[in-house]
């Protein structure tokens, strides 16, 4: 019933193009949810994954008997879990298309591809929200977290401007699967797995190796952990946070329209190349 | 001289019944597990360098505490866990992928007796964990100065070696999960990894865990193989000193093989009979 309405409002001439394009997206969000629904059994293993590893990180601060510590590892492990669900969604996504042979297809729907797009950023908005939100409530049986002099709205703002930029990132990382079906995923879980060492996630950048802190650097994760750190352990406000805020935008404000102009050059090429075509 | 080596020679060694026809099969097992991993090498750098990612991170956590021994204690737990956890997985993930594929109830009708799949499987499982934990110690050595100059090597390898075949014990009986359902099978075997990770103590003593989770921590055979590794190598602990938990584990691999082949008999009789191995589609 719902994806009958979703398609008959996307269908041309339906009503203006914008609610047309509006209603395509819709149709993306439904879509990749009713793939969840379907696999339901490896959602339920992936969720239980994160939060066991969100809870196991938490246990080790709390066995050195650092309160602090505890928080400020449970804050890295949650964030992670959101900007990492944001970046690998949306990849995800073209890479299953691809495998299922599906691509071709879609890219031939009567819809524009930032529609497309747009829609998948935000099914992986809501699926990343629902996924931390359950690791959060699993922590909770484990650990007692106490925000209490947490400046939430600031961090709010950091967790708003950092999902955008991760956004940007994961649309542009989105186009490997389309030039490689194999390869492609597997760079990107690489990319990605880099970003997790080098970012501070769980510790401060100065730990790492010298070599390996410039790449912190041009990680958005860098400031959005450590922005939100700032905010939920010490209370910091806007004008504390505002150096990192104003980094995550540029990364926003760069990240999205350059992940666009990535995948765009990246789905044209693909096409030259017959690469998008459904074998066997 | 034959045309093709490796597998087809396997191949034929197996015609020979016995013993040494047994042993050629189970060595075709992991000849083509191998095969299989060589054709997904991409997926094996990934799952590697993800493993050695999450591995060095927590060494990191220690680093950044300030805890030399810290970083060590967290250290051998994640380089044991890699390995026990993937000898846990293999023989479920070997089952798990020939279902999906569609070639269990082939290799079932192979003239080959089950022992001799689950054994060839189970040695595959053995060498390539070894080589994914090394790869990641090997990772790990770049970031961390790991001094075991104090460590007692005889009891740790004692330990290992315990601890491992208890760990193939559990990993035969869950590769019958597979067969009792494709999809849900080896999820489950997930979930119950990921249970015995949060109560063994890989990376914090058991006391931090909340008071009604302990008591599983006693039926995982991870907590005494951590335990006792972690005395070996931090504390230099000799056969004596850990003798209670090395026995322990010998228990575990006495009731755990045994009982792994039995599960795994009942299950692979009761899935045939529902004719749950048939190749869909």
């Amino acid at each position: 019933m719902n994806r009958a309405d979703t398609a008959v409002k996307g269908k041309p001439g339906g009503t203006v193009a914008g609610v047309r394009e509006f209603w395509g997206g819709v149709g993306f969000v439904e879509r990749n949810f009713a793939l969840v629904k379907r696999y339901a059994g490896w959602e339920a293993v992936f969720v239980a994954y994160g939060a066991v590893n969100s809870i196991i990180i938490g246990l080790i601060g709390k066995a050195t008997g650092d309160a602090r510590l505890v928080l400020y590892l449970i804050i890295g492990s949650i964030l992670w879990v959101f900007l990492s669900s944001l970046f690998h969604e949306v990849s995800e996504s073209v890479a299953w298309e691809h495998w299922e042979g599906t691509l071709e297809l879609t890219f031939m729907a009567p819809i524009k591809r930032l529609t497309m797009l747009l829609g998948t950023s935000a099914y992986a908005v809501v699926y990343g929200l629902a996924r931390s939100l359950i690791i959060l409530l699993a922590m909770l049986v484990f650990f007692n977290i106490n925000l209490t002099g947490a400046n939430l709205p600031a961090a709010g703002v950091v967790l708003l401007v950092s999902s955008v930029s991760f956004l940007g990132l994961g649309i542009a990382a989105a186009v490997l699967p389309i030039l490689s079906r194999e390869r492609g995923p597997q760079a990107t879980h690489i990319f990605q797995a880099l970003i997790l060492l080098v970012s501070g996630v769980y510790y401060p950048i100065d730990v790492l190796p010298v070599w390996l802190r410039p790449f912190s650097v041009i990680s958005p994760a860098t400031y959005a952990l450590r922005s939100i750190r700032a905010c939920l352990l010490d209370g910091a406000g806007f004008r504390e946070v505002k150096g990192d805020i104003l980094i995550l935008a540029v990364f926003s404000i760069v990240s999205v329209p350059v992940g666009f102009l990535v995948f765009w050059a990246g789905e044209a090429w693909a096409k030259r190349k017959g690469k998008i075509k459904i074998e066997g | 001289m034959r045309q093709n080596s490796g597998t087809a020679d396997t191949l034929d060694k197996t015609t020979h019944r016995g013993p040494l026809g047994e042993f050629w099969g189970a060595v075709g097992f992991v000849e083509r597990n191998f095969a299989l991993y060589k054709r997904y090498s991409g997926w094996i750098v990934v799952v590697t360098a993800y493993a050695a990612v999450n591995t060095i991170i927590i060494g990191l956590i220690g680093t950044a505490a300030g805890d030399e021994r810290l970083v060590l204690y967290l250290i051998i737990g994640s380089v044991l866990w890699a390995f026990l956890s993937q000898l846990f997985q293999e023989v479920c993930e070997s089952m798990a992928w020939e279902h999906w594929e569609g070639t269990l109830e082939v290799t079932f009708s192979a003239p080959l007796k089950r022992f001799t799949q689950l054994l060839g499987v189970s040695a595959f499982s053995i060498l390539y964990s070894l080589f994914k934990s090394l790869v990641i110690m090997a990772a790990m050595l770049v970031f961390f100065r790991i001094d075991l100059s104090g460590a007692n090597l005889l009891s740790a390898s004692v330990v290992l070696l315990v601890g491992s075949v208890s760990f193939l014990g559990m990993g035969i009986a869950s590769g019958v999960l597979p067969l009792l359902s494709r999809e849900r099978g080896f999820s489950a075997a997930r979930i119950f990894l990921a249970l015995l990770l949060l109560v063994s103590g890989v990376y914090y003593p058991i006391s931090v865990l909340p008071a009604w989770l302990r008591p599983f921590s006693v039926v995982s055979p991870a907590t005494y193989a951590l335990r006792s590794m972690r005395a070996a190598l931090l504390d230099g602990a000799g056969l004596r000193e850990i003798k209670g938990d090395v026995l322990i584990l010998l228990a575990f691999c006495v009731v755990s093989v045994p009982l792994g082949f039995a599960v795994f008999a009942v299950g692979e009789r009761w899935a045939k009979w529902r004719g749950k191995l048939k190749v869909d589609g």
